[in-house]
């Protein structure tokens, strides 16, 4: 049934936001509520955009939390933020990408907009406003140093041409941050970001058609083209030519955040898949209770709680050492929709042609998010774009690996700097040790149960060779082959199952809600061995817990917060 | 049929589906992602197939048809696939299976109806499936009982394909409660008529037409029956294993369109002032699929081949394709998707067709038995399964992977449902091995990886209990089942390349040969393909990676095919027009 309304002792002082708008959304699976599963997939199949679910979104507030606190928005916390974005995802991915983008167009405002330029979009945004953000052009894709876009400085305004193509939000969004090259420069300093209303552009405007896409199918995905527009020259962001350098670090911001949507989509997909095994009858029993299928469904449980713990890790980074986020941020863009998509695909053979049949009924929801959430490892810098930027890394981080295992004073322990939003503090590789490795640090081999520490020591030898092979100068041409794209995977890997043990020594009671120390042993192992994980014969059943968290309304993953959901 | 003619077999088809380019054609991809749009059946694609008659293909020769050897059945009909799987799945396949067990087990009468209609462009449906039970059909709930005028029928089919117009349906239904057994029945719409119920809507294969049949009242003559009453199960276990062999070969053909679309992009796409295509990793994530596709090819054809000489195993051969094939390339699709980059999710424009393959492959993955099934299958028989003989007979050997070596007709008799005897395939991956010449230190590194694996699994199946083997078995079997299907897969590319070499054959041949290819293949085989271990690629990296991608690019200016056969996509259209410049 809706839970529409909130039960005032519910909301204890401690009841964060993404608690409070569970409650309001309430459940998806209710025809009624105010965003159901069954309005945004006839959406979805119309394409048509689901304006009813973002005027929801915004009367209760949810942008108020794009921007930060001192421009008199909410948004102190990169986790806080996300769960929010995880609490829409949950229910609708559309949604949550479309909603989200305005984010990542604020952005790179937020680190380099002028004071007045931050109080008027924050206006806009906290009113309801969409942002977009304008990259990509046709020919150019991910090689941002090449677009043709071009801006001139011409007087008191710059004169911009040029064409931005597949951009979410374009039509719809009253305000364009917008990547363009300055014609009087050359080489990485040409590039310009400039932040505008599409009222004040004085010139030729003109929206592309939306393009019908596989998934996200009522977003609004176009693209406009700009001929001699004029807007006025306070429209730069930072200084002129400053563009890349803003936008490479906004990035790393906004990769991050786009974790949230793969986790809101793993949990949605595993609860179908968990909802579906437990009444489906076959071979004289319930799926639930035939082994394959539990080891499927326990994997796919696995890949979420990972792609939770490095998420959660990745938060943390941003709200307290954006300066590690030059490698936090990669792995989390690459790993968390990775392994989210990969549980996706095992609940996929669990459901079968439920997996396939659009229609009614509780697994029909599935074939949505397995188109939608194809796109989340594609946007806001690809899978490759990203394992490149860690391979160019490799020598640094080698040499730092190579000091002592101990976490810095400051991790974590510092002040909350506003989700990361100091851009003096992005960016800039360091050749010291990446604090995820600081599990390796010998006083915590003695306080951890046996077999944990029997799995710690071989995700430490994975480690180790893989840091090995990071200083082999094969590494050092670019673009690099798969040799290298391989390493970086492992690393990705081994940062990921580290964040993994931080996350339960942080949270031990974690460990417990999910049947003890085994299932981080099973996930260490699991991503030891991706390689060849066909021949992994590793016993886990993570059913009972899983459907303990489903039946107590809890999300899949680390923490268990309640989410409103009859499935 | 020597391959020369099945290639030319192939290019003759080709020709006749046209210019897969051209947007006029029907048959083109930009049409048929038109009719996908429309979510309409490619009426005019299919009736260009009927016109040319590709049924014939299913129907055995001494019923006019074109049928002699499964891994043939593969071959031709991945021409269709590479132009949409949901137009192979819509026109034929199904048909396909349904009249599989015609051949098994039908009487000479029903060959013969069957034959005709199958000739004649029409199509048979096959119903099995109830929602309730899915894979599980020995669970199926709709019943016959004798009536007067033969049986009567009660209850319901669902996601039946083409059941809308099938003139007929093989129907699969309950006939006696203890022990449950089942029966087939041909039903004749002619005769029989009765309405289907509305269509299903799947996200993907939009141009086939699913839907639900109820059989409440319908009554069929005693001549219905398709094999003994209550044998059903057993006919469908042993027709399926040439469907389930057949269906991953054609599954080829929809991956060869996906990697020649995502390869037409690399080398067109300018990034950083080179060519995409010339970035190593994406040029050897092109290579990786490619040679997946070829491994592909030669795992699927083998285990049809086999089904002719070693009937007895062909319960495992087919599982075990089944098994491996769909999974192996729909994470190949993955990979092309990635380097597609948005293109991979547009449904207008050239690449559309990447995203409708993406979309209908997985009915080629969750149809006709899911990867569970089949490793239930397999698990259950693994003792069986490694069972080989010391020393392998060269005769069969040279049958199994000599694709010249005609097989004559395939004899439906002798299917069986369970394995028995011992496995010349898995025997084939040691004495593969030892014949292989010059074998240099990463080929090396390679077999003995293959050879560790071979020897742990034989002696992990030993100690291994009937139970642990059983519907809730171990993870360990579960392992076990996946060695095995890859160490067969890896017998089959070797021993098939070792062929190609000695013989020397052709361009598709001279690849296949190559310890380039096969080192390639056999990694893919051994490891996922984005984890490889990089102590082989590094090594593989640039002399064998580079040799591969030639003949790609080759085959890509040329129009040719990805697969083993190498034949010209666009026969009679300007083959040396040279449409990619490189
Ligand atoms: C639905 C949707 C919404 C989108 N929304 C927006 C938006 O709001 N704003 C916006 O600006 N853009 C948006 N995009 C564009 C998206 O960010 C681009 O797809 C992305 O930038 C990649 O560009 P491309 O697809 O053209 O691939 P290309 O850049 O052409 O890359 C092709 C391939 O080359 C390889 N490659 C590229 N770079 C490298 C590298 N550095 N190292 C190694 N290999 C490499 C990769 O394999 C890659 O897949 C959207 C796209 C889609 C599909
Ligand atoms: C596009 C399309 C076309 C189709 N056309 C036809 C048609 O023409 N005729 C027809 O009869 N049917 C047709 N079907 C139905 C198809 O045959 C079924 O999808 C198939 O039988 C699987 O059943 P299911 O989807 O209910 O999966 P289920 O049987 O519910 O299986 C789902 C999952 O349960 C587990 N499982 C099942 N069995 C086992 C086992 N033995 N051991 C371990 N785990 C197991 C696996 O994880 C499996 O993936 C079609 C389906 C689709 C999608």
């Amino acid at each position: 049934m809706t839970e529409l309304k909130v039960n005032s002792s519910e909301l204890q002082i401690n009841s964060s936001p993404a608690d409070a708008l569970e409650k309001y959304l309430g459940d998806p699976r209710n025809p009624k509520s105010p965003i159901s599963v069954e309005s945004l997939i006839s959406s979805d199949l119309e394409e048509k955009f689901p304006d009813g679910s973002v005027g929801i979104l915004n009367n209760w507030g949810v942008s108020k939390w794009f921007v930060p606190k001192n421009l008199g928005g909410e948004l102190v916390s990169m986790a806080d933020s996300s769960h929010l974005m995880r609490a829409i995802s949950r229910r609708d991915l559309t949604l949550a990408i479309a909603y989200g983008k305005t984010y990542l167009g604020s952005v790179p405002v937020w680190l380099a907009g002028t004071p007045s330029m931050q109080i008027s979009l924050a206006d806009f945004v906290i009113g309801g406003g969409a942002v977009c953000l304008a990259l990509t052009e046709r020919q150019h894709g991910a090689d941002l140093l090449n677009i043709d876009t071009g801006a001139e400085l011409i007087g008191e305004h710059y004169s911009i041409s040029g064409e931005k193509w597949l951009i979410n939000n374009a039509s719809r969004a009253g305000r364009i941050t917008i990547l363009a090259k300055e014609r009087a420069r050359s080489g990485p300093r040409s590039l310009s970001l400039l932040h505008f209303s599409k009222d004040d552009i004085v010139g030729n405007y003109k929206n592309l058609s939306k393009e019908h896409t596989l998934g996200i199918r009522a977003a609004d995905i176009s693209g406009f083209a700009l001929t001699n527009a004029l807007v006025g020259k306070d429209a730069l962001l930072g200084e002129a030519g400053s563009g890349f350098e803003i936008i490479i670090k906004s990035l790393q911001l906004t990769r991050v955040s786009c974790c949230a949507l793969s986790l809101g989509a793993g949990d949605h997909a595993v609860r179908i898949a968990s909802a579906y095994i437990r009444s489906r009858y076959i071979y004289h029993r319930l799926a639930i209770d035939i082994a394959m299928v539990r080891r499927r469904l326990s994997r796919a449980a696995l890949m979420v709680l990972i792609a939770d713990a490095l998420s959660t890790w990745a938060f943390k980074i941003a709200d307290h050492n954006p300066e590690l986020l030059v490698t936090a941020s990669p792995v989390a863009k690459i790993m968390v929709p990775f392994l989210v998509q990969r549980a996706i695909d095992e609940c996929e053979y669990v459901l079968g042609s439920r997996s396939y049949i659009m229609g009614s009924g509780i697994t029909a929801p599935f074939q949505k998010i397995s188109r939608d959430h194809r796109l989340v490892a594609l946007f806001d810098g690809s899978t490759t774009v990203n394992l490149q930027s860690l391979i160019v890394q490799f020598r640094s981080l080698a040499a730092g690996f190579d000091k002592p295992h101990e976490p810095p004073e400051a991790l974590f322990k510092g002040p909350n700097i506003n989700c990361g939003l100091d851009a003096l503090r992005l960016m800039p590789g360091t050749k010291t040790q990446d604090p995820v490795w600081s599990i390796y640090r010998s006083s915590l081999f003695t306080q951890l149960p046996q077999d944990l520490c029997k799995a710690l020591e071989r995700l430490h030898l994975f480690t180790k060779a893989l840091h090995a092979d990071m200083k082999n100068p094969v590494h050092g041409s670019i673009p690099s082959g798969a040799g290298s794209f391989s390493v970086a995977w492992r690393y990705c890997l081994a940062y990921s199952a580290a964040s993994l043990v931080h996350a339960i020594l942080e949270a031990p009671e974690s460990l417990d809600a999910w049947g003890g120390s085994r299932w981080v042993i099973a996930a260490i192992d699991l991503l030891c061995n991706f390689h060849q994980n066909y021949i992994d014969s590793l016993e886990i059943d993570l059913i009972p817990e899983l459907m303990n968290c489903l039946e107590d309304k809890k999300l899949l993953s680390l923490d268990r917060p309640a989410v409103a959901d009859s499935l | 049929m020597s391959i020369m003619d099945v290639r030319l077999a192939v290019e003759a088809l080709d020709a006749q589906l046209g210019d897969p380019y051209s947007s006029a054609n029907a048959c083109s991809w930009e049409q048929l992602c038109r009719n996908d749009e429309a979510g309409e059946r490619p009426h005019e694609a299919e009736a260009v197939l009927k016109e040319i008659g590709v049924a014939k293909a299913f129907v055995p020769h001494e019923f006019n048809g074109l049928l002699l050897q499964l891994d043939r059945l593969g071959h031709l009909l991945r021409a269709v696939f590479r132009r949409d799987p949901a137009l192979g799945l819509g026109f034929g396949v199904t048909s396909l299976m349904a009249a599989a067990t015609i051949w098994t087990a039908g009487t000479a009468e029903q060959k013969e109806r069957a034959a005709e209609l199958l000739i004649s462009g029409g199509q048979i449906a096959v119903a099995f499936h109830e929602l309730a039970h899915g894979n599980d059909f020995g669970a199926n709930e709709v019943t016959a009982w004798p009536s007067e005028s033969g049986f009567a029928f009660a209850g319901n089919k669902s996601l039946i394909n083409n059941a809308d117009r099938a003139e007929l349906i093989v129907v699969h239904a309950r006939t006696s409660k203890n022990p449950v057994n089942h029966s087939l029945f041909l039903l004749d719409r002619t005769k029989t008529a009765f309405p289907a119920g509305d269509y299903w809507r799947t996200v993907g294969v939009r141009g086939c037409r699913l839907s639900n049949i109820s059989l409440e009242g319908v009554t069929l003559p005693d001549s219905a029956l398709i094999g003994a009453l209550d044998g059903g199960n057993s006919v469908a276990l042993r027709a399926f294993q040439v469907t389930r062999a057949c269906l991953p070969s054609m599954a080829v053909g929809a991956v060869d369109t996906a990697l020649r679309t995502t390869a037409e992009f690399a080398v067109g796409r300018r990034l950083y002032g080179l060519s995409v295509a010339e970035m190593p990793y994406v040029r050897q994530s092109l290579v990786g699929v490619f040679a997946d596709l070829v491994a592909a090819d030669i795992f699927s054809s083998t285990a049809a081949r086999l089904l002719h000489i070693e009937p007895n195993q062909g319960s495992l051969y087919s599982a075990a394709v089944k098994f491996l094939v769909p999974e192996v390339l729909r994470e190949d699709i993955n990979i092309l998707a990635d380097i597609l980059g948005a293109r991979f999710y547009l449904r207008n424009g050239k690449h559309a067709i990447f995203q409708k393959i993406m979309r209908d492959f997985p009915a080629l993955v969750i149809g006709h038995a899911a990867q569970d099934v089949c490793e239930a299958t397999l698990r259950a028989q693994l003792p069986v399964a490694v069972r080989m003989d010391d020393k392998p007979n060269e005769a069969l050997q040279r049958a199994i992977f000599d694709w010249n070596i005609p097989l004559g007709k395939f004899d439906w008799a002798t299917l069986q449902m369970g394995a028995s005897g011992k496995s010349a395939l898995f025997a084939a991956l040691h004495s593969g091995i030892e014949n292989r010449t010059s074998v240099d230190k990463e080929l090396g590194a390679i077999f003995d990886e293959l050879l560790d694996l071979s020897i742990w699994l034989r002696s992990t199946v030993v100690q291994m209990s009937p139970r642990e083997r059983g519907l809730n078995g171990s993870a360990l079997a579960s392992a076990a089942t996946k060695v095995y299907a890859r160490l067969l897969a890896a017998s089959a590319c070797i021993n098939r390349s070792n062929v190609c070499r000695s013989a020397g054959q052709d361009s598709g041949s001279n690849l296949i040969a190559s310890d380039a290819w096969l080192k390639i293949a056999l990694c893919g085989i051994l490891g996922y393909r984005r984890f490889l271990h990089t102590d082989l690629v590094e090594q593989l990296n640039a002399v064998c990676y580079e040799e591969v991608y030639e003949e790609l690019l080759s085959r890509l200016s040329l129009n040719s095919t990805f697969d083993s056969l190498a034949s010209n996509m666009l026969p009679i259209y300007n083959v040396f027009s040279n449409k990619i410049k490189i």
